[in-house]
């Protein structure tokens, strides 16, 4: 049950109430929280965000004058390596980073809160690893189809399709996840254990991802490469296709969120709490996960499941705004966007002109983190 | 024209009812009818088990009955819609947990949901509910408090502000006092007391102190295994009998009065050698003799005393 509060240095005033303060010094309450604390938080991560976004159009393996980036930007510049690089790769890239940021932490946040328990996260629960089987399955298919039934005349397959395709697998395994967690106790559910969440995500996720191998490796011809790639989770080689492939998916999840705020903030009481303050439990809890679904599933059709911002994100915002749902899908947003942008800046400038999976770094991240919250839940009841 | 129920059988797989075919088997409460009156404190009592919490959460709607039903202003609770249900009652669980990191101020607004549409932003109505559930609570000076950092005391009269803010005229609490001291014990019956007094609200809870259920309330309704076998006023329900049937207890009852109230007040003294339901002495009529046994509070101004077994 312990409660961490950020104190931030901009209110002299919340000091003065000297016992309030714990071992650590921290404010024990919540008196520094002014509404003008939570737009400097904002407003601090909106301009961490632009930074990133202008750095990663700034960096990578050829070197581009920031003057023509300008002029690329502005439309003054429309031929060229400049002009290519910037509006083929750096640009659709930086902004597909960002989105792709914002889907995972999104997504994390309404799992977490619909399911009652601090280790959700899209990849925990299977979304990811059920989006991916979807995703290699339909591409080698649509490959087989084409090579025997179609051979004279091959379709390719339309990338809009996969998006759909992983929210199909991602909401067949989060169920078979989410099933095999609940534990029941004179027939009423009593919510998700953190601990066998963790467990039967990891051990599904397992399975999981040896099959999406071993398919790949057998079935997947000219596509192995860019498989196990995509499947680390990367942003190598987007374009605007497939950020238009994304967007409609985004403002879809982020209009329908602002919808649900308000019983997504109350499905975090107990059930019965939650019908008593007027909440139809079931239906918002269908709706919310679907929702969750959609967000990282449509994610991972252009990037790949990269992994544990939706886990790291909302407990990073917490610390900063606390549990007000309000504040927390403005901060989770813009947060997501940041760690995402940085996660791929890093992964493609750290071992320049090679290029890591932003997922392997971004695991690197979230792990220590997964390890921590089990830590400090054993000790907790569920 | 508020809670009542008909014939009620509940039991634990009652939701699941058509595909368990042993539910009928051993229902936790069975065959219960009651009407509780508006603006009066009933008070739920009874041995570990006898389903007492399992008959709140039912008239709370949050356990679809095996068979009977529970009507809310002469209608069923099925053909409530949850909004409207809450805002008519709440129930205030007996473990309430809160999300992490709220404050006092916005886990109170939660109670606001029942009033809000969906685009719904807090209106003035809405702030001044939670104002005045704050300020009913006691809650004023704590409001930006974050509320998993607050003692229990103040945990519990914070959930009471919650209930509060939703203007619901029942409020059904499960074991409100669990956990508290016996100072915070009686500060939370007090504020339910007063709630129940100037501000109309009708309270039904399960209590464990049969003597706070017995000052504090208008009605004891008293179970086992399952069943109502006491339903009256307190000097009425809580006799010697009633406890060695129910709790299997010997009790020394003494007459509290204070104005023109007038309740029981039991002492335990020890366990019956009679099980429970068997016949005991029929106790003779009360004497005007002063209590040696106890101290009873000073405000007592007559005190008898019935000794039974």
């Amino acid at each position: 049950m312990t409660t961490n509060t950020v104190h931030p240095q901009s209110n002299p005033a919340s000091t003065a109430s000297g016992s309030l303060k714990d071992s650590n010094g921290r404010l024990k309450d919540g008196h520094d929280r002014t509404p003008g604390y939570y737009r400097l938080v904002k407003l601090a991560l909106l301009l961490l965000l632009t930074l990133l976004m202008v750095l990663s159009l700034l960096l990578g393996s050829v070197n581009l004058a920031a003057s023509d980036i300008v002029s690329v930007l502005m439309g003054n510049i429309t031929t060229g390596t400049t002009y290519d690089v910037i509006w083929n790769l750096r640009l659709p890239r930086t902004l597909l980073a960002a989105l792709v940021g914002v889907h995972f932490a999104l997504s994390g946040l309404i799992l977490q809160s619909v399911i009652r328990n601090p280790l959700a996260d899209p990849g925990v629960i299977g979304v990811s690893s059920g989006a991916s089987l979807a995703i290699v399955g339909l591409l080698l298919l649509s490959d087989m189809i084409n090579a025997t039934l179609l051979k004279d005349s091959p379709v390719e397959l339309s990338l809009s399709w996969l998006p759909m395709a992983a929210m199909v697998g991602g909401i067949v395994i989060s169920a078979l996840v989410l099933y095999l967690s609940s534990q029941k106790h004179q027939g009423m559910k009593t919510g998700i254990s953190p601990a066998r969440l963790a467990l039967n995500g990891v051990a599904i996720g397992g399975i999981l991802n040896a099959i999406v191998m071993w398919i790949v490796v057998v079935w997947g011809g000219g596509r192995t490469e860019t498989t196990i790639l995509w499947l680390a989770g990367s942003l190598y080689g987007r374009d605007f296709t497939h950020l238009f492939i994304l967007l409609p998916w985004t403002i879809l999840g982020l209009a329908a969120l602002y919808l649900i705020r308000h019983p997504l903030s109350l499905l975090r009481f107990d059930e019965s709490q939650a019908l008593s303050m007027g909440v139809n439990v079931a239906r918002w809890r269908v709706f919310s996960i679907a929702l969750a679904v959609i967000l990282a599933a449509s994610a991972i059709a252009v990037a790949g499941p990269v992994g544990f911002i939706g886990l790291v994100v909302p407990h990073l915002s917490r610390l900063l705004v606390g549990g007000d749902i309000k504040h927390l899908v403005s901060v989770c947003l813009l947060a997501g966007g940041c760690l995402s942008s940085g996660a791929d800046i890093i992964s493609r400038t750290l071992l320049s002109p090679l290029e890591l999976p932003a997922g392997a770094l971004t695991t690197v991240i979230g792990i220590p983190v997964l390890l921590y919250l089990l830590q400090k839940q054993s000790g907790r009841r569920p | 024209m508020t809670l009542s129920a008909e014939n009620l059988v509940l039991s634990y797989s009652s939701g699941q009812s058509a595909s368990s075919t042993t539910s009928e088997a051993s229902p936790v409460v069975s065959e219960v009818s009651l009407t509780l009156q508006e603006g009066e404190i009933t008070c739920l009592i009874g041995p570990n088990g006898c389903g007492k919490s399992t008959l709140l959460k039912a008239l709370a709607g949050l356990l679809p009955p095996a068979s009977g039903q529970v009507f809310l202003d002469n209608r069923p609770l099925p053909h409530w819609s949850r909004k409207a249900m809450a805002r008519r009652m709440t129930l205030l669980p007996q473990n309430p947990v809160a999300p992490d990191d709220l404050s006092v101020y916005q886990l109170v607004s939660h109670g606001r949901f029942a009033w809000q549409g969906l685009f719904g932003r807090m209106t003035q109505q809405d702030l001044d509910a939670v104002e005045q559930a704050l300020h009913l609570t006691g809650m004023d000076q704590l409001r930006h408090r974050s509320f998993n950092t607050l003692s229990g005391g103040e945990r519990q009269r914070g959930w009471i502000a919650l209930a509060l803010a939703q203007q619901a005229d029942i409020l059904l609490l499960d074991e409100p006092t669990t956990y508290l001291d016996i100072g915070h014990q009686l500060e939370v019956l007090e504020l339910l007391a007063q709630l129940n007094r100037e501000h109309q609200r009708t309270i039904v809870m399960v209590l464990h102190d049969i003597n706070q259920a017995s000052q504090y309330s208008d009605r004891i309704l008293a179970m086992q295994q399952g069943r109502i076998i006491a339903d009256d006023s307190p000097v009425n329900a809580i006799t010697p009998e009633m406890m060695q049937q129910v709790f299997g207890i010997q009790v020394e009852l003494m007459m509290r009065q204070q104005g023109d109230k007038t309740w029981p007040y039991g002492l335990p003294v020890g366990r019956s050698s009679h099980f429970p339901g068997q016949d005991v002495d029929t106790p003779s009529s009360m004497t005007g003799n002063p209590s040696t046994t106890g101290n009873p509070p000073s405000k007592t101004d007559n005190q008898c005393m019935q000794k039974a077994g």
